[in-house]
């Protein structure tokens, strides 16, 4: 590719001196940018992310580095006409896509939006959550939704709050970690006793003493649960045994009438109350009844159903056996951590001590994909209406909303980043012009008028 | 049969086609320019032990195994051969193929002999339509560039004009693929992130690897360009090259958007 020395009477052609100049001045430019791009990027384990961007990046001097190549790439471009293919959609594209950047860093905008299922709203905010600007038109979230990959329980060994190891709680699966050796026997399943259809079950609501509440399905005149639901509004649940769907209406902790309304007296739980509603499972024939915790015999929590479902004795458990010298076969209850035998029992609180512990896990798997259902209003009137996830945002009047994030704690939020950068455009141009340009001349080079290749 | 053994059967017919190259050619008893039977039916056998490896992973874990560095050093190998067989001369191509063992030996080493291969589930940010196209084409330039800073290594010596020429040419075709990686990584940011460039670690040292062989290139026009600077320049594109995809996952330094990719 060496370059001949061009005929001094071509008008077409540069002269040698302009050539070699604009090729040294070129080769010092690309060489600074990349210099300093790899001193930058050294620093990131100085300076944070930030920093790095306002401080270097978008520093003058960076800029006035890559602008020389810009203004090279330029001159090449217009001195330049009897060039080999592909030469003028590169160096095009890389004043495009150099010029595209520049102009988005002064006129891009960059907001976010926190929204809450049925929430309509048009405020944009910044990273920290206050309001930047407002859009010309509204959005508003009908559905938030999370999808988990399926996971199998896994055995845990933990020790500071840190996964050491895990392994799958397979029959037959052994975890090792630094001497450590587990082997997973199998899963001890419950016992199962058939049902004393002499005793119906009943839906009772039960206080414990921590102060929280729930509705149990107890035999007889029993108080031992033999299922648990949370007493919380818009809970819904099934009892097979009582044939019947419950959802919680409302709940009240201290439950009076005031006004022929019903409220709570006080911030005590000194009189817990329960509204249900029952639909039946065959004939979906639906009542509201009132339960009371202190008045079990109040209300008709009592089905009249023997229980047609099985009594569960025990909780299955995970049964592992510690290898060593003296192997221990150890028990594990779903989601309860035990200390690995051998450890410190009288070591104050386990794992806060640095001991190592067994934990049998039952969590969600890993999360697959997160999606909102966007709507965009327009005086009240839907336009648009897509679902979003992450590489699929929405875009709307020149404004593209992206799905950053959710709020772990309240699965109804949905977090979204809206930017807008009219100079997009030729960011895709110059990507397409200098991926052609790049193939055509380096997997089909043509000779150039002076005949080098 | 699992993923392993499929990937330590072709480490070793690698390793057996480098130690072979490295062996004065055998003469044939009617042609003595004919390289024995034996060394390319091994490095066939080793790309094919490669290929089922990486297909087995693929069915293993359920979506194109490009996610982590255990499964794109199985992809990169797997390009050992085609490579071969597209740059090879008619005759003695011993060097070429020393080449190319070597290099897909050290990166399929790790794949095969040190990481556990724990499969993990695909975050939602990688499930994208540029997936495929960007981390194969990456992957694609990332061996190719080994390969040409090698021969350039050889280009070096007194007789090296061929071997430069030849550096050239793979760097030549190399450059596209990276140029490909480069793009669509910056289009699915945008899609993804909505910004084409983060100035994040990993994209700042791409950019750096690209710049270093656009200089090469640039370089290679000036009249009367040293040959040796220019196999030099090839020595840092590969050294640029390592960096990004080694240095920038695994350093504590360069911690990014791009970190779950080690």
């Amino acid at each position: 590719m060496k370059a001949d020395t061009p005929k001094s009477n071509d008008k077409n052609r540069p002269g040698p001196l302009a050539e070699k100049w604009t090729l040294q001045w070129t080769l010092v430019f690309l060489s600074m940018t990349a210099v300093a791009l790899g001193i930058i990027s050294l620093l990131g384990g100085i300076y944070s992310d930030d920093i790095l961007r306002s401080r270097f990046y978008q520093s003058w001097w960076f800029r006035a580095i890559v602008s020389g190549v810009c203004v090279l790439t330029v001159y090449c471009l217009t001195r330049w006409r009897r060039v080999r293919s592909g030469f003028i959609p590169v160096h095009l594209a890389f004043v495009l896509l150099c010029t595209g950047a520049l102009m988005a860093s002064f006129t891009e905008t960059r907001n976010y939006m926190m929204v809450g299922r049925g929430q309509v709203t048009r405020v944009l905010t910044d990273g920290q959550g206050k309001a930047q600007g407002e859009l010309p038109f509204q959005i508003r979230l009908n559905q938030f939704s999370i999808e988990h990959y399926p996971q199998e329980p896994r055995l845990l060994l933990v020790q500071d709050n840190h996964i050491l190891a895990s392994v799958t709680a397979k029959e037959g699966n052994v975890l090792k970690h630094e001497g450590i050796q587990l082997e997973v026997l199998g899963v001890k399943k419950p016992e199962v006793k058939p049902p004393d259809v002499s005793k119906p079950v009943s839906l009772i609501l039960q206080h414990p003493a921590d102060g929280s509440a729930r509705l149990a399905v107890v035999r007889g005149e029993g108080t031992e649960p033999l299922e648990t639901f949370e007493a919380k509004p818009d809970t819904v649940f099934k009892v097979p045994a009582l044939t019947s769907e419950v959802k919680v209406l409302r709940y009240f902790h201290d439950f009076i009438i005031s006004a022929n309304e019903p409220t709570n007296r006080s911030d005590q739980p000194n009189n817990p109350a329960v509204k249900l509603l029952y639909t039946a499972l065959d004939s979906g024939e639906t009542r509201e009844a009132w339960m009371f915790a202190k008045f079990p015999d109040f209300g008709s929590g009592k089905g009249s159903a023997h229980g047609a479902g099985h009594e569960i004795n025990k909780e299955p458990k995970l049964q592992v056996r510690v290898l060593g010298t003296k192997p221990v076969e150890v028990e594990l209850n779903r989601e309860q951590a035990i200390l690995l035998p051998g450890g410190d029992e009288h070591a104050g609180h386990a794992g806060h001590n640095h001991q190592p512990l067994l934990f049998w896990d039952h969590s969600e798997g890993a999360v697959k994909d997160f999606l909102s259902d966007l709507s965009v209003l327009i005086n009240d009137q839907e336009v648009q209406r897509q679902t979003i996830e992450v590489n699929l945002p929405l875009k709307y009047q020149g404004y593209i909303f992206y799905q950053m994030s959710y709020d772990k704690d309240n699965l109804s939020y949905t977090t979204l980043e809206v930017v807008r950068d009219p100079w997009l455009p030729l960011f895709y141009i110059g990507a397409l012009l200098l991926v052609l340009g790049t193939i055509r001349m380096c997997w089909f080079p043509s000779r150039g008028k002076d005949g080098a290749k | 049969m699992t993923e392993f053994m499929f990937s330590r059967f072709a480490l070793a017919c690698y390793l057996l086609t480098f130690i072979s190259a490295l062996l004065p050619q055998r003469a044939q008893k009617k042609d003595k320019t004919a390289p024995a039977l034996t060394v390319p039916v091994l490095f066939a056998l080793g790309f094919l032990g490669n290929a089922i490896a990486f297909f087995v992973r693929w069915q293993h874990v359920g979506y194109p195994p490009f996610s982590n560095l255990h499964e794109v050093m199985l992809l990169l190998t797997v390009f050992a051969l085609p490579v071969h067989l597209y740059y090879r001369t008619p005759g003695d191509d011993r060097f070429l193929r020393g080449c190319i063992s070597i290099g897909a030996f050290v990166y399929l080493f790790y794949p095969a002999m040190i990481s556990s291969g724990e499969p993990r589930p695909l975050m939602p940010a990688l499930q994208s339509h540029w997936f495929i196209p960007h981390v194969s084409s990456y992957m694609i330039a990332y061996f190719m560039l080994t390969i040409s800073g090698l021969v350039a290594l050889r280009s070096l010596t007194a007789d090296g004009a061929s071997y430069l020429a030849l550096a050239h040419r793979i760097t030549r075709h190399a450059f596209a693929f990276l140029t490909f990686g480069l793009v669509s990584g910056a289009a699915w940011a945008q899609e993804a992130w909505g910004t084409y460039w983060g100035w994040d670690p990993k994209e700042v040292w791409s950019l750096i690897s690209w710049l270093v062989y656009l200089i090469y290139f640039h370089y290679r026009l000036m009249p009367k360009s040293n040959r040796k600077i220019q196999a030099a320049l090839l020595g840092l594109g590969l050294v640029a090259v390592l960096i990004c995809f080694f240095v920038v996952n695994l350093s504590r330094i360069f911690a990014g958007l791009h970190s779950y990719s080690g």
